[in-house]
């Protein structure tokens, strides 16, 4: 018998949730009922105005920032608000930042997390509906050489490449800027007008269907940006993004830090923080407050990675005298480990949680118990909450 | 896009991981060691020794998953494994791959190592040895937590895989 078959695991070989390696975990979000629901309130709000989703997100190590970014995106995929009238086009993204990047960097990986087929398949799909895709490109981007730059991205080859390449804001040459028929390249302007090109293509998403909101993990990383002129131009670039004009491109920005003022100060500056994105749409995921708040994360837990037959049937047979509530535990090792989690309020989270229940079980598998008991929860607990 | 998260080693892979470690002022939350070969590494720049005070200093759990000793250079690794509380020590018998993974609280400081190499004095002094040093940047976070979570889970769990040591908790 393995480890997964000795705790009656639900197709899975650990106690770890991880959604990142396993997009069935994204629809998880366990023992946080008020967090989760305000946040879904704000989340239905921002549909009706200012049209998507502008949101930041921070919390300690662990605490499950990213689990929370995996949980709505299952969440506008599973259950979308009805004001939000297109289909959620979701795009993850993990930030990266170093000391001297700027917004043509943060474009980049919004940009190529979007890839140049789903814009391009947008456009094909425009064209094959219209009579007049110049026209109709030109209303959408609002700007002649986006428009120009969009229509060539439907081309095969070099010069969809090429347009492509100015959409992400690479400087192109004389005769290159010449082949796609435009003046200029994107950002020649600034940080503004390359958020303009990609609010276009939300504009384009929006004419097929679709509404772009992209999950970004990962925002510590903007601490990295040591220089004051790119720092500016980032902080320029999410004041557009965040501009309550902006109904088509959504953004819900995750990172960590213990306090709000422990982000990366271009986050919280106080024009983004009252005017842009809002005081409510900045959500902290604290620790698990209470004793009680934990017990009902890890029975949650436990309800949904063991298999309840499978559970019931093993408790009968070998007469473990354990609640199926809280197996593998017995009813003292469940409050002892909850106790344990309880102590210290700042590593109450989640992660920490998930990884004593997964070294609590290795230890009983170690020693072929069927239950976690006490002695065990002792050895382990101190070593990850003390 | 640049490939910045992946790095090939040439030149004393196992030595260059240790290092890191070592000199590390960052806040480690784990060290992985899967390697079926090990020795105190005693002559060399990081020896065992040192990975097990710098454990015990800065309270950083050891995963070490290694053979059961057959040869006295061994034996005296498992031994210094053993006097260090901070390591829990496994033994498979089947184990043939090395894998090295350091787990820091901000993952995109986190580190592995996969390659050839075992922990031996050999291995960085003598032998032809090639890995992949990965960094928790861009892509390779996500192959990094597949590789921590095969060490860390997969190895540790399967029925071959025999506990020698748990790690014994210090109250600071």
């Amino acid at each position: 018998m393995d480890f997964k078959e000795w705790f009656c695991l639900n197709g899975r070989d650990s106690f770890t949730i991880d959604a990142k390696m396993n997009r069935g975990d994204a629809k998880f979000y366990f023992g946080r009922e008020e967090i989760k629901n305000r946040i879904k309130a704000q989340i239905r709000r921002s549909f009706v105005d200012p049209g998507v989703p502008k949101m930041i997100i921070y919390g300690s190590f662990g605490s499950g920032k990213t689990q929370t970014l995996f949980y709505l995106d299952y969440y506008l995929q599973n259950e979308r608000p009805e004001a939000c009238r297109q289909t959620p086009k979701t795009l993850h993204l993990d930030l990266e930042m170093h000391s001297k990047s700027d917004h043509k960097g943060w474009h980049l990986q919004l940009m190529e997390t979007m890839g140049k087929s789903t814009v391009a398949t947008w456009i094909d799909k425009l064209f094959n509906r219209t009579q007049n895709l110049d026209a109709e490109l030109r209303e959408i981007f609002g700007n002649i050489n986006m428009a120009e730059a969009a229509k060539n991205l439907r081309a095969g080859g070099d010069i969809g490449l090429l347009a492509w390449r100015w959409f992400c804001g690479y400087e192109l040459r004389p005769n290159e800027l010449e082949r796609l028929n435009v003046t200029r390249s994107l950002g020649d302007l600034g940080a503004g007008d390359m958020v303009n090109a990609l609010v276009g293509i939300g504009r384009l998403a929006e004419k097929n269907d679709e509404k772009i909101i992209f999950l970004m993990d990962e925002a510590e990383q903007f601490k990295n940006v040591k220089t004051g002129d790119a720092t500016e131009s980032l902080h320029s670039y999410l004041r557009n993004l965040a501009n309550k004009s902006n109904s088509s491109v959504g953004f819900i920005i995750a990172g960590y830090a213990l306090t709000l003022d422990d982000m990366a100060e271009l986050l919280y500056r106080a024009d983004i923080r009252t005017w842009r994105v809002g005081e409510n749409n900045f959500i902290e995921i604290p620790p698990l407050p209470s004793v009680r708040d934990i017990q009902i994360f890890l029975k949650e837990l436990l309800g949904e990675l063991v298999s309840q037959n499978k559970a019931e049937s093993k408790i009968q047979k070998e007469s473990l005298g354990v609640s199926l509530e809280t197996f593998p535990f017995n009813a003292e090792s469940f409050d002892l480990l909850c106790e344990f989690a309880s102590q210290d309020p700042t590593k109450a989270l989640p992660g920490a949680i998930i990884k004593a229940l997964n070294e609590c079980a290795i230890s009983a598998w170690d020693e072929r118990k069927p239950i976690i008991e006490s002695n065990i929860v002792n050895e382990i607990a101190p070593l990850i909450f003390g | 896009m640049e490939i910045d998260y992946a790095e090939i080693v040439t030149s004393k892979p196992v030595s260059k991981f240790l290092l890191k470690f070592y000199l590390s002022d960052i806040e480690i939350q784990s060290l992985i060691l899967v390697s079926p070969f090990v020795g105190t590494l005693e002559g060399t720049r990081v020896t065992l020794d040192g990975v097990c005070k710098k454990a015990i200093e800065k309270n950083i759990p050891v995963y070490v998953i290694t053979r059961a000793p057959g040869e006295e250079y061994h034996q005296q690794a498992v031994d210094t494994l053993l006097g260090c509380d901070s390591v829990e020590l496994r033994f498979n018998e089947s184990l043939h791959a090395k894998l090295y993974v350091c787990l820091c609280q901000d993952a995109s400081r986190s580190f592995a190592l996969l390659g050839s190499a075992n922990l031996t004095r050999n291995s960085i002094e003598k032998n032809i040895e090639i890995a992949m040093m990965i960094y928790g940047r861009g892509r390779g976070r996500e192959i990094l937590r597949e590789l921590s979570r095969w060490g860390l889970e997969r190895l540790r769990t399967l029925n071959e895989t025999k506990l020698i040591k748990k790690i014994k908790y210090q109250r600071r």
